[in-house]
Formats: structure tokens, C-alpha cells, sequence
């Protein structure tokens, strides 16, 4: 059971001979790893880092960002330069994976102008194939599948750092498979992972395969798949809306790109030189077999493989009831910016960190507030193009939308009377 | 024509003219916010499990960390919408999604 409390590691002496703490530095990163009493812990950092060649000093500077683990009886403390708090009752793999986290987040958030995705990736037939998608969408375990694969090389199962001019970087981790393997794994995978298992302990495990990138390999990001597993059923590719496209990158970027503006430009140019489609699948060989038919060519997707319509969106979750009048008069901020994507839309505000995703009713409405109205008068609108529904329900559904939009400052009150005429 | 009717009818070209079909299937208006900002590094100490937990990450913590390059972006609360951002989870030893509520 992992512990947790705001006591910090305690102090130790310096690295040196005899002493029982040993401070790593990262070519590349500024975050220096101290381990305490903690050798396994820095074997285990040997074995999952590919590529790495740390130095080790003598202490951590002065003003160095630290992460730090301490051993005590058996288990290990963590301490992340990036979290505010100790972890305690951590095993060897937990420990590693603490540290490692930081040396990912370094990597990124030290690298002004970067992209951070959060997927897994792999080459394939010269080709860099990323793998995004919700939690527990199987990231980690296809790409620690693929490091079976013999002709693929893992760049990564968490993080892939892109540079400004759009070349991804592997970062030389070690995939990471959560403990025990799922039930449907084949046998030829589990005999894999066996043969590759690398620091582990009754959660995690690394998989320390050969063909993992060693850090710093370098390609241009190619495809980017959606992952979407299911309870059951065959592997099939499903195209992807431009819209939902960029949501998925603006959702899935960890790294600053300090505004919206910024965000939108930037990711709209990343999703103008690659492919994105939805890989819906349940059982992980069928995916395999299914990606490496559909690149393993030299077209985009090979002709044998059908790429079928985008998936419906799952329903959002509804707008809080109004608490307002709807007769309210509104009208759009002048300097709101709007990027339609089909039938949704982006908003944002210049400078600001926050983009709004509307779906297709909100983009009629946004649409229709170019002239200022109420709630009323855009659900008498729409009204005529939805005969089925109740027009008091309309009414509120606009209102709860313009108040959500009110409230982030996207619209703001007009009066009728001087608009008139 | 009074004001009301022309603008009734200007709406209604609007929305021809964005191609919104008569007929076409309700499904009332949703927008939602997303904070385009980097990874958090706010304390994990009400951690969700997944990305829709309903939990805000808190200030951050890191007085030494460069500058410039790591200030923390937080969800707009004021907007009062649903916002996302990124945090190191260490319950499950990966980056998940961390939702505000409205």
C-alpha cells in the first residue's frame, strides 16, 4: 500500500566513497536524482534507461532541482523535484518509476517550444506510429507488445517530447506494464515478457527489450492512432474528425505552449503533416496484425485495409440549469477567436490558456449570436428546425449554454435597446 | 419590418447558411473548457484515479524550478466549466487527466 505525507526525505551525507548515497546527473536534464540507501534502485535505473549516461557527482548543487529516494527497511520513500510530497512504502520498480518520471518531465517542460504527447509510439516500416487515447486505453501494453516485434522500435509507452520543428525523441524508457498481465495475453507475449522482464515489483514491471530507442533517437511523428479498447470484438481502423483530431492533441500535450493561440497553431500544423485515425480493438494480437497490415506498405493505409466512418462522440455531459433570465440580451465578445473544425468548433481568447470545444448546437447558437439575443430568441430559431422538442426545454438548454458562455467570458450582456434600429 | 422579425430571419440564414439541417437529430448544446497549459506540478494529495475525477490539482510547489519555462497553468475557474489538466498520478505511476467541476 503506498503511503503518503508531506515529510520530506531526510538529509544524508554527500556522495563519496563509503557513503551510502550516490547523486545522478542527466546529460540534457537539469533535475539531479540523489538515491539513499537505495542501490537497487539505481540498478534499476541502469537496466530501464536506454541511452542515458549519467555522471555521478559528488552532491546535488545548490540550486538543483532534486528528486531523491530514500531505502529503509526494504522499501523505498520518493521524493519528486515536480511534486510537493514524499511517497513512502514504494518497491524498486516504483521507486525507478518516481525518478524517471522526473527525468521525463524535465526533459519537456526544460525545452521551451516543445510538445509533450501523451502516448505511446513506435517505428514501424520508417515510419513513427503514435498510440494515444483515454486512460486505460492499453497504451502501455501495445507498446511493450511491440517491443516483440522484432522489426519495430519502441520510442516510448508515456511521453514523447516533440522539438519546434516537429521531430519527435525517444527518450530511452523502458515500456511499463502493469502487473499481472491481462488474462487474454498470449502465451508468445507472456513468454516475452519473461525473457525481457526487467526491474519489477508486485505492481509494475519494466520490460527491458532491445529494441526500445536508445534516448535521443530522433523521427518525425507519421501516424497518430487513437486507441479505443473494447469488451470484445475485431480490430478495424475508424477515420477520425478533423475536430476531434485536435481535440485529442490539445487533450493529450503536457507540455506548455503558453497560449491558446499558441496551441491551436501549433497542433493544427502537427495534425496538417500526419495521419490520425481510431484503432478500435479488444484483443491485443488482432491490433498488431491489424497495424502491421494497414503500414506496413508504402501507402498511407494499405488498400486491404478499410478505414470506416469517424465513431460517434459519446455524449458530453450536459450544462448546469441556467440560473438566469432568458430573456437576457447577449452579445459575443469582439475579440473571441473561433476555429470550426465540420459541425464543432474551437473558442478561445488571444493570450489566454484555455480553449473551449463546442459541439455542433453550441456552434449554431455561437453562430447565431453574431446578432445579440436571448436565450428566447435563439430557441424560437431553432425552434423551427427541431419541431420535436418541447420549446420550453429549448429555451433552457440555450440559456444553460449562454450561461456556461457568459461565465467564461466568451459572450457578455447588450442591451436590446441601443442595438436597435 | 420590425427589428424582431428581421432579426428572426437573418438567424435563420445563419443557420443555413452553417448547414444545420432541419430535422436533424436534438442533441442539446455542451461546450466545455481545456486548459492547453503543461503538465501540472501541483500536490497529489486528492489524486483521482482517472481523468474525470472531479478533483482540481493544488498550487504548485516548485519555488526552484527555471523560469519561464514551468510556471503552471491552472483551469479558468471563473469560467465555471468543466477545465483538464495533467498530473503525475503516483497511486497508479502515470499522467492522467484531472477534471475541475463546474
Amino acid at each position: 500500500m503506498i503511503q503518503r505525507n508531506a515529510h520530506p526525505v531526510p538529509e544524508a551525507a554527500d556522495s563519496g566513497p563509503g557513503s551510502s548515497r550516490t547523486v545522478l546527473t542527466y546529460p540534457g536534464v537539469s533535475v539531479q536524482i540523489v538515491l539513499d540507501h537505495a542501490a537497487p534502485v539505481a540498478d534499476a535505473l541502469r537496466s530501464a534507461l536506454h541511452g542515458w549516461t549519467p555522471d555521478q557527482v559528488a552532491s546535488a548543487g545548490a540550486s538543483a532541482q532534486v528528486a531523491s529516494v530514500l531505502g529503509d527497511k526494504g522499501t523505498f520513500a520518493a521524493r519528486s523535484a515536480y511534486l510537493g510530497e514524499t511517497i513512502h512504502g514504494l518497491g524498486v520498480a516504483g521507486a525507478a518509476c518516481a525518478m524517471i518520471a522526473d527525468l521525463a518531465q524535465d526533459y519537456f517542460v526544460t525545452r521551451p517550444g516543445s510538445l509533450a504527447l501523451h502516448c505511446a509510439a513506435f517505428r514501424f516500416n520508417n515510419r513513427l506510429i503514435g498510440m494515444t487515447g483515454p486512460a486505460k486505453a492499453g497504451k502501455s501494453t501495445l507498446a511493450a507488445r511491440m517491443t516483440q516485434e522484432p522489426d519495430m522500435t519502441v520510442f516510448c509507452d508515456d511521453v514523447l517530447p516533440m522539438q519546434p520543428d516537429g521531430t519527435a525523441v525517444g527518450l530511452g524508457i523502458s515500456p511499463r506494464l502493469r502487473l499481472p498481465l491481462p488474462e487474454a495475453c498470449s502465451d508468445g507475449f507472456r513468454a516475452h515478457v519473461a525473457r525481457h522482464l526487467g526491474p519489477s515489483d508486485d505492481r509494475y514491471a519494466y520490460l527491458c527489450a532491445p529494441n526500445v530507442a536508445p534516448h535521443g533517437t530522433k523521427a518525425p511523428l507519421s501516424v497518430l492512432l487513437i486507441l479505443d479498447r473494447r469488451p470484445d470484438g475485431g480490430a478495424a481502423l475508424h477515420d477520425v474528425t478533423d475536430h476531434e483530431a485536435l481535440h485529442f492533441l490539445l487533450s493529450q500535450n503536457m507540455a506548455d505552449l503558453e497560449t491558446a493561440d499558441a496551441a491551436i497553431a501549433r497542433l493544427t500544423d502537427l495534425l496538417s503533416q500526419i495521419i490520425c485515425l481510431r484503432l478500435v480493438y479488444s484483443d491485443l494480437e488482432d491490433a498488431v496484425a491489424l497495424i502491421r497490415q494497414a503500414f506496413g506498405g508504402s501507402a498511407a493505409v494499405h488498400a486491404d485495409v478499410a478505414v470506416l466512418p469517424p465513431v460517434p462522440p459519446a455524449a458530453a455531459r450536459s450544462m448546469p440549469a441556467a440560473q438566469m433570465a432568458p430573456d437576457l440580451c447577449w452579445a459575443r465578445r469582439p475579440d473571441v477567436m473561433m476555429q470550426a473544425t465540420g459541425d464543432a468548433a474551437f473558442l478561445w481568447l488571444p493570450g489566454r490558456q484555455t480553449v473551449w470545444r463546442m459541439n455542433a448546437l453550441a456552434l449554431a447558437v455561437w453562430t447565431m449570436l453574431e446578432i445579440p439575443g436571448s436565450a428566447q430568441d435563439l430557441a424560437g430559431v431553432l425552434a423551427d428546425h427541431f419541431t420535436d422538442q418541447d420549446p420550453d426545454t429549448l429555451t433552457a438548454d440555450v440559456n444553460a449554454l449562454l450561461q456556461g458562455l457568459a461565465k467564461a467570458a466568451l459572450i457578455e450582456t447588450a442591451d436590446p435597446m441601443a442595438l436597435s434600429g | 419590418m420590425a427589428k424582431t422579425t428581421k432579426d428572426t430571419i437573418s438567424r435563420r440564414g445563419l443557420l443555413i447558411k452553417l448547414g444545420l439541417a432541419t430535422g436533424a437529430a436534438y442533441v442539446a448544446p455542451t461546450f466545455a473548457g481545456m486548459d492547453i497549459a503543461k503538465a501540472s506540478t501541483g500536490s497529489p494529495a486528492s489524486a483521482p484515479s482517472g481523468p474525470s475525477a472531479p478533483s482540481r490539482p493544488s498550487a504548485p510547489s516548485t519555488p526552484s524550478m527555471p523560469s519561464g519555462a514551468s510556471v503552471p497553468s491552472r483551469p479558468t475557474g471563473a469560467s465555471g466549466q468543466p477545465a483538464f489538466q495533467w498530473r503525475w498520478d503516483p497511486e497508479t505511476w502515470t499522467w492522467v487527466q484531472v477534471t475541475t467541476a463546474p
